[in-house]
């Protein structure tokens, strides 16, 4: 029987990348030898020891096994997220995992496949775009919805502005509102906004939707107006877990440990 | 009833050389033991002595010695280039527990499914469960005002599996089973105070055992009337606004109730190159229980968080997934509760308002 690693493995920090004034993307390389085999969608729980441990969605992509990479938003009453913000290049952290179910992309071949993120779920579903951009001839359309609260709150834009040039996907953006971002000249509006134009073939359509939870409703009544079958929408429902293998209790969600 | 269970009998004059016998065995022997200020709790046992029988249940249970409400999962140390070194905690030590009351039995047993029956498996509850043989006291009439262990599932004053041994006190005798090789094991060491046990005997504590079910029918129409209504989602909110009303949210019940399991996990250092990470017991009645980063608690209000957890314990749809309800019978949140809305108490009041809602 499988057995719950309560030991981190240590990792190093590689690379920081600022993304917005709050959030940065780490790039944590193992230091132990051992290959971190992981499939899109899952998550890690990252430790700065002495300060705590959470969980994190690992934003690399899989075909990458030596390095992972995440996203983590600062919050000031978040002691993890603090903690990892003061560190810089050559500091280690700990990593279990990987853990989570992620999502069956295997599954998905041969169809159309609808990436949908809000905000800070973009680093959740990134995994699981670079793994269908890798084998992009396996799948039909894919096409992905990302919206922000302002311009700069976008995380990515290098990978996002390539994408919306690129042939392989479909890319539309859309921000709440522009801020003080006067030079931005994309879409203004809810994500739900994005839906109305966007040609969908729905029953061939798996969906990947992670966001805030006050995202969901909405865009899960925008994807059954477009023909999406509810079995065919796949979510992120998180909480706060602190074990990492759904013993705690923290992570539950009505009923269901994991 | 397992039925590669052995039966004896054990003379009550002769039960302290069984618990002198059982020092020769392990590690250490826990046992009921009385403190300074005549309170019994499981403790640490030299001489046998020591070791009470005739108790009312522990306030604290004997799962403690098995899911200790803090433990150290790992101790770090950094090295010069601040590459971290962990240290897992020492191996457990080979133990008996003896004096195990049947609802805390069955607690144990829900825990060895939680935590062991569901992937990924809890190493550091494997190791010690490995290590603990688990000697059942039943209980020949309740241990407490407070017990309502027949309401439950499966429960009673006599546990049917669970146990390496157990015994049942019968009048100057105890009925004693052996159901495991870690129970045989022990029984060896007792081989001289064992005699057979006659088939009578299993009526004698079947009466026994009546008696004590037959006082606790009240609340256990009250448990099956909530369990039905909860698992329907038929409880008004109106309900859970008085019961959060009256709860302190201090977090006791489940502190102490044996069959909770959620843990919360922290780091502590020692200085700036070592420290240690513990988990501890943690409750969903507090607050911050779900707290996320964001400030953002989901279960902000008393009352939400009593249906939360009444929901865990009492709904069909927990059942279906943890083999049993949440919920052993042991009172001890009735012990414990400020505000008077322990488990029969809550049950009451949400049978009492299905009959309101019918007249």
């Amino acid at each position: 029987m499988e057995q719950v690693d309560h030991i981190p493995r240590p990792a190093v920090i590689e690379d920081i990348r600022p993304e917005t004034p709050t959030e940065k993307t780490f790039t944590l390389r193992f230091t132990d030898g051992e290959p971190f085999n992981f499939q899109a969608g899952q998550f890690c729980m990252l430790s700065v020891l002495g300060k705590g441990e959470a969980p994190f969605c690992i934003a690399s992509s899989p075909a990458r096994t030596d390095a992972i990479k995440v996203t983590v938003r600062r919050y000031p009453g978040g002691e993890v997220t603090s903690a990892l913000h003061e560190l810089t290049k050559g500091d280690y952290v700990g990593i279990r995992g990987p853990r989570g179910n992620g999502f069956p992309l295997q599954d998905f071949v041969g169809r159309d496949i609808l990436v949908v993120a809000g905000g800070i779920g973009l680093p959740a579903v990134q995994a699981s775009l670079l793994y269908l951009l890798d084998h992009r001839s396996d799948y039909r359309n894919v096409t992905l919805l990302y919206g922000a609260r302002t311009p700069s709150d976008r995380v990515y834009k290098d990978d996002l502005a390539k994408w919306e040039q690129s042939p392989d996907i479909v890319c539309k953006q859309t921000v709440d509102m522009k801020g003080d971002d006067d030079s931005w000249e994309g879409h203004v509006g809810l994500i739900t906004t994005l839906f109305g134009p966007l040609e969908i073939d729905g029953p061939q359509t798996t969906a990947i939707i992670v966001g805030p939870a006050v995202m969901y409703p909405f865009v899960v009544a925008e994807c059954r107006q477009k023909g999406i079958a509810d079995e065919n929408m796949y979510f992120s429902l998180e909480r706060h877990m602190k074990c990492g293998v759904g013993k705690c209790g923290h992570q539950m969600w009505p009923l269901y440990y994991r | 009833m397992n039925n590669n269970v052995e039966r004896f009998v054990l003379p009550a004059q002769r039960l302290a050389e069984a618990l002198q016998a059982l020092l020769e065995l392990p590690d250490q022997v826990i046992a009921p033991v009385q403190a300074a200020r005549g309170d019994v709790h499981f403790g640490v046992v030299d001489s046998a002595d020591q070791i009470q029988t005739n108790f009312g249940n522990t306030l604290v249970s004997p799962i403690e010695y098995l899911l200790p409400s803090q433990e150290v999962m790992f101790e770090y140390r950094l090295g010069p280039q601040g590459q971290p070194e962990f240290t897992p905690p020492a191996p457990p030590p080979e133990r008996i527990i003896f004096g195990i009351r049947p609802c805390d039995v069955a607690a144990i047993e829900y825990g060895d499914h939680f935590y062991l029956g569901r992937e990924p498996a809890d190493t550091l509850y494997a190791a010690r469960r490995q290590a603990t043989t688990l000697i059942a006291l039943a209980c020949a009439k309740p241990a407490n005002e407070t017990c309502f262990c027949s309401c439950c599932e499966g429960g009673g004053p006599v546990s049917e599996s669970g146990f390496d041994i157990q015994l049942t006190p019968l009048g100057d005798q105890y009925l004693v089973e052996v159901a495991t090789d870690k129970g045989r094991h022990v029984a060896q060491q007792w081989r001289g105070l064992l005699d057979a046990a006659a088939d009578e005997l299993l009526e004698v504590r079947e009466a026994q055992t009546r008696e004590v079910m037959e006082q606790q029918l009240e609340t256990k129409s009250n448990l099956a009337a909530a369990i039905r209504r909860i698992t329907a989602e038929k409880v008004s909110p109106e309900i859970w606004e008085s019961i959060g009303h009256d709860c302190y949210s201090c977090g006791g019940c489940s502190y102490l109730c044996p069959i909770c399991t959620c843990y919360d996990v922290v780091d502590v250092e020692y200085d700036d190159t070592s420290g240690v990470r513990i988990r501890r017991t943690d409750s969903c009645r507090l607050a911050g229980f779900v707290r996320e980063a964001t400030g953002h608690i989901p279960r902000p209000t008393a009352a939400s968080r009593a249906r939360w957890y009444a929901y865990h314990k009492l709904s069909y749809d927990y059942h279906e997934q943890y083999g049993r309800y949440g919920c052993v019978g042991c009172g001890r949140c009735v012990i414990t509760c400020l505000g008077q809305i322990d488990m029969p108490t809550v049950c009451a009041r949400v049978r009492q308002s299905e009959t309101e809602a019918a007249s």
